[in-house]
């Protein structure tokens, strides 16, 4: 082998100095042209892939499903199709697509972390878990996006301490990882340590200072720490990044009412406001806005505010409680009096009864859910509470049988209601 | 004689009842601007109790939610104010050497009650023979200390009929159906005890499960029946609609109708505001008037309360302390029935946040005629600095500077190192231990001494102080409601002893009369109902003053 590298060497030495003054343009552009050909066909058939890839996914699913069935080995190609699925919410497709590869190539990380993302949000979080655990402790220790999805899993499955050392090695390999550093602040948040989470909020902010959640999160937890000055600064900054996201908005609001709501009236009616109108869930930034507005002498508006919340989600208690307050300080006590009867009504019920209560709400057309709460109101000696929902339930269904069933033991049972709504 | 003095002499005689207190010395008035200053005393004085939450680290609920309690009281009514302090196993009584220091004289003063977790105390003259007799509270019982008059108590629990097997808390003495006869609130805990559960783990750290995790216990109402014993009443007396859970508890004529009513603070519970309908029955009205919740429409940590004017307008507001990350609740009295929840307005949201604050009290530290308000604070998990580097046990006093027109002022950083010391603090009690007209705080340390923090504000102004004696209310004139008019300002206090966390209060009535030389006018509102009033009364003095 090595001599005959040698001959080859050799010959092609003789034959460049056997002719140094005879000038062949043309055969040498031919040969020069034939290598360009040659690179180019073989540049080609290397990047035709990705450049069919590339193509294929600027344009719908379709195009990639097609070339996937076609070239069943072709691991960039159920990546980009999975990724597709997850992006529009299909992650029992992205699973089909990804389970048959990834067996067959056990040992590519990013097709188990892609599966393993698709199986947590199936909800099979055991599998999902496996899987990543085969990334993070064998194929792959450094990667990041593995890590992050198994602290996702983790928290899902309920396992936040472990949760939290994930991030906390992802964080430590990838310092300004922003979705790490913001998930151990709401961490460390839900046990109570909030300086710990205010710190890892504020290196979120700082490692992605275009972030508006991490912003938003850091007003919030300063906030909570009683530095409400530095949270409407933060959550300004917040507002300035998503002027419409409810986050920034609600902590801008909330700040400003306990710094002097009267100083920033404006500026934090239109945060609550746009925070209530723009979340979905408004109930709390619309029930502080009522407190901003009764601070400022507006109690009918508050009022109003309050009677919107309780109508949209008749489970608010702390809105009903306010209402009854603001109505008896203008003197309408009927009004009052209605409110506190219901928070009455709501602080009476168990966890269950408002998870029961929440779920009819939620879903007024599902008999089941109706059936359920109406059980258990007959359980917990409340037929005055059952009634309503069986005559619902018969509304829609005359013929249901339970239900036809629930109306003569709730005529079987005395009727005490202490704190009826 | 000049006029001034001729008239004021006219005044004291057309008063009747009223003289200046015999024992301490009225100092000498000030003249220049005031500083508030605090230093604390409490070695240099002789105070050397310890206070222990009894074991390492660590601390069950049991052992670092109460235990920790301190009194003023003049118990031999040589008009010094003494000191009692409460915690495992004994409590201590300290006899106060007209201000120079204080002697230990719990043996010689027979104060014995047996060894037990010993919350707090509560003072009042149950029996109107003139002595001010002493209330223990303990995790599994209660003990009512009858003072003999000749410097020594008798345990009189049994007989009294106050025994109370359950984790009491903060007492209170009010006379709620107004027959003369100090009636006595326990406030109750949760129930705990051998087996039940009490660790939860944060990042692999021990701490001490909260009263979420707990069984409430509901307070106890105990009327005076005159004849030494008391009989228990919470029921008949509606007090039985409480939600559990007390930490704190305060009487105050907060709607201004001449009787008694109860404010109960829970832990992590809706709060309790009772109002007495003037014969003993009460209704448990703290969710019609705003007081059931903070500010955010949550349940609270209730744990120390106090009621004072802090805005002037001669009705009594409420202030309640509360857990960390909790708003700390002001409710300011509207007068219609109502309260607002004014923290924010007020300027004390803030920098409360943070704490998890015990005992309170509106006291007006610089005589200026206007409520401040000061706090003690420490945290309830031992360990929590291992889980969060930058909270601690241990946490700094606040003292916050009333600034007229509803607003308050951190001042909490300007008034002394030893002011800022961090302890674990439960217990505050506030009198004027040296009788020089400033009012002292007394603060109990769950992890060690007291801190008898002397009032050194340089060049107070102003200031009156009032020893009621009632005859035919009670003795001591608890409930009486005192108005006191300089110009431009009308100031309401209340007799009371109780309020805060575990602790009981100096029973003179103070007041800062900044400027004024004299208070034009004192309308005082006995317990009784009777009326009195005493005009032009001289400034910088204490003064007794009897019904009439």
């Amino acid at each position: 082998m090595k001599s005959g590298l040698k001959a080859h060497k050799g010959r092609k030495a003789t034959s460049e100095v056997s002719s140094p003054s005879q000038p062949a343009p043309a055969p040498r552009l031919r040969i020069l042209l034939a290598v360009v050909v040659a690179a180019l066909l073989a540049a080609g058939f290397t990047w035709r892939e990705p450049l069919t890839l590339a193509w294929l996914r600027r344009g719908p699913v379709e195009g990639l499903e097609r070339y996937a069935v076609r070239h069943p080995d072709s691991v960039d190609a159920a990546d980009l199709l999975a990724r597709a699925y997850l992006a529009s919410g299909r992650p029992m497709d992205a699973a089909g697509v990804l389970s048959p590869i990834s067996e067959r190539y056990p040992e590519r990380a990013s097709l188990r972390v892609l599966l393993a993302r698709s199986l947590n949000e199936l909800g099979k979080t055991g599998e999902a878990y496996a899987h990543l655990q085969v990334v993070v402790n064998t194929l792959d220790p450094e990667n990041a996006e593995a890590r992050w999805w198994l602290g996702q899993v983790q928290e899902r499955s309920g396992r936040t301490d472990e949760a939290y050392d994930t991030y906390e090695a992802l964080v430590y390999r990838q310092p300004k990882h922003a979705s790490a550093l913001i998930r151990l602040g709401a961490l460390a948040t839900g046990d109570g340590r909030f300086s710990v989470a205010e710190e890892f909020y504020r290196r979120a902010t700082q490692a992605a200072p275009r972030n508006a959640e991490a912003a938003g999160r850091h007003a919030e937890i300063l906030f909570r720490v009683g530095r409400a000055e530095e949270a409407a600064s933060e959550a300004r900054r917040a507002v300035r990044m998503a002027p419409d996201g409810p986050r920034g908005n609600f902590w801008l609001g909330r700040s400003l009412l306990v710094l002097d709501a009267r100083g920033h009236s404006v500026e934090a009616e239109a945060a609550l406001r746009k925070a209530a109108s723009r979340s979905e869930q408004p109930y709390e930034a619309r029930y502080f806005l009522a407190k901003l507005l009764r601070q400022l002498d507006r109690t009918e508006e508050a009022l109003q505010e309050l009677e919107r919340n309780t109508r949209e989600n008749p489970l608010h208690q702390n809105s009903f409680y306010d209402l009854s307050l603001y109505a008896r300080s203008l003197g309408e006590t009927q009004r009052a009096e209605r409110a506190m009867s219901r928070f009455r009504w709501l602080s009476s019920l168990d966890d269950v009864g408002r998870h029961l209560e929440y779920q009819v709400w939620a879903a007024p057309k599902d008999l089941q859910a109706r059936l359920r709460l109406a059980r258990f109101y007959l359980k917990s000696q409340r037929p005055d509470l059952a009634r309503p929902q069986v005559e619902q339930i018969l509304r829609q269904d005359p013929k249901q049988a339970e239900a036809l069933s629930l109306v003569q033991q709730i005529a079987a049972q005395p009727q005490p209601s202490p704190h009826s709504p | 004689m000049r006029p001034s003095i001729l008239f004021l002499f006219t005044s004291l005689l057309l008063a009747g009842g009223c003289r200046p207190a015999p024992g301490p010395t009225s100092p000498s008035l000030p003249a220049t601007p005031t500083a508030v200053r605090f230093r604390d005393v409490a070695g240099a004085m002789g105070l050397d109790f310890r206070y222990t939450p009894g074991g390492g680290p660590p601390l069950n609920i049991l052992k670092v939610t109460t235990g920790a309690g301190a009194g003023f009281l003049d118990y031999d009514r040589d008009g010094w104010q003494d000191v009692v302090c409460t915690s495992l196993p004994h409590p201590a009584l300290y006899h106060n050497e007209q201000g120079r220091g204080f002697t230990n004289v719990t043996a010689k003063a027979r104060l014995s009650v047996p060894e037990a977790r010993w919350n707090g105390c509560a003072t009042g003259d149950y029996d109107n023979d003139g002595w001010v007799d002493l209330l223990l509270t303990a995790c599994d019982r209660t003990a009512l200390l009858h003072n003999n008059g000749d410097g020594t108590f008798k345990d009189v629990t049994e007989r009294s009929g106050v025994q109370l097997r359950r984790w009491a808390s903060s007492a209170a003495f009010a006379d709620v159906n107004r027959d003369g006869l100090l009636d006595l609130y326990v406030g109750c805990y949760v129930r705990f005890g051998p087996g039940m559960p009490e660790w939860m783990t944060v990042r692999g750290v021990q701490l001490p499960l909260g009263p979420l995790a707990y069984e409430a216990q509901k307070g106890a109402l105990f009327l005076n029946s005159g004849n030494g014993r008391f009989r228990e009443a919470t029921r008949e007396a509606g007090l039985d609609t409480a939600n559990g859970k007390a930490l704190g508890v305060a009487f105050a004529d907060a709607d201004g109708d001449g009787d008694d009513d109860l404010y109960v603070a829970n832990d992590e519970m809706a709060q309790d505001f009772f109002e007495n309908d003037g014969k003993g029955h009460f209704r448990n009205v703290s969710m019609e008037n705003g007081t059931a919740f903070n500010e955010e429409g949550g349940r609270q940590g209730g744990m120390g309360i106090d009621f004072g004017d802090y805005d002037g307008d001669g009705r009594l507001d409420l202030f309640v302390g509360t857990f960390e990350d909790e708003m700390k609740s002001l409710y300011r009295n509207t007068g219609t029935g109502s309260y607002d929840q004014s923290s924010a307005k007020a300027g004390i949201a803030q920098s409360t946040r943070s704490w998890v604050t015990f005992g309170t009290k509106f006291v007006d530290v610089d005589n200026d005629g206007m409520p401040d308000l000061t706090m003690v604070n420490g945290h309830v998990r031992d360990l929590v600095q291992q889980v969060d580097p930058k909270i601690s046990y241990p946490q700094p006093t606040q003292l916050f500077l009333n600034q007229g027109s509803g607003r308050f002022r951190d001042i909490s950083d300007q008034v002394g190192p030893d002011f800022r010391k961090r302890i674990v603090g439960r217990g505050l009690a506030v009198g004027d231990y040296d009788n020089d007209g400033r009012m002292d705080l007394l603060a109990a340390d769950l992890q060690g001494s007291p801190l008898l923090l002397h009032n050194e504000t340089t060049a107070t102004a102003h200031w009156l102080s009032l020893r009621l004696e009632g005859k035919r209310s009670n003795r001591m004139g608890i409930g009486a409601r005192v108005e006191l008019l300089t110009p431009g300002r009308r100031q309401v206090r209340e007799v009371r002893t109780d309020g805060s966390f575990l602790s009981a209060h100096d029973q003179r009535v103070h007041f800062g009369l900044g400027t004024a030389t004299e208070a034009d006018e004192i309308r005082i509102r006995w317990p009784s109902g009777q009326a009195q009033t005493l005009k032009k009364i001289k400034a910088v003095q204490f003064l007794d003053v009897k019904e009439p």
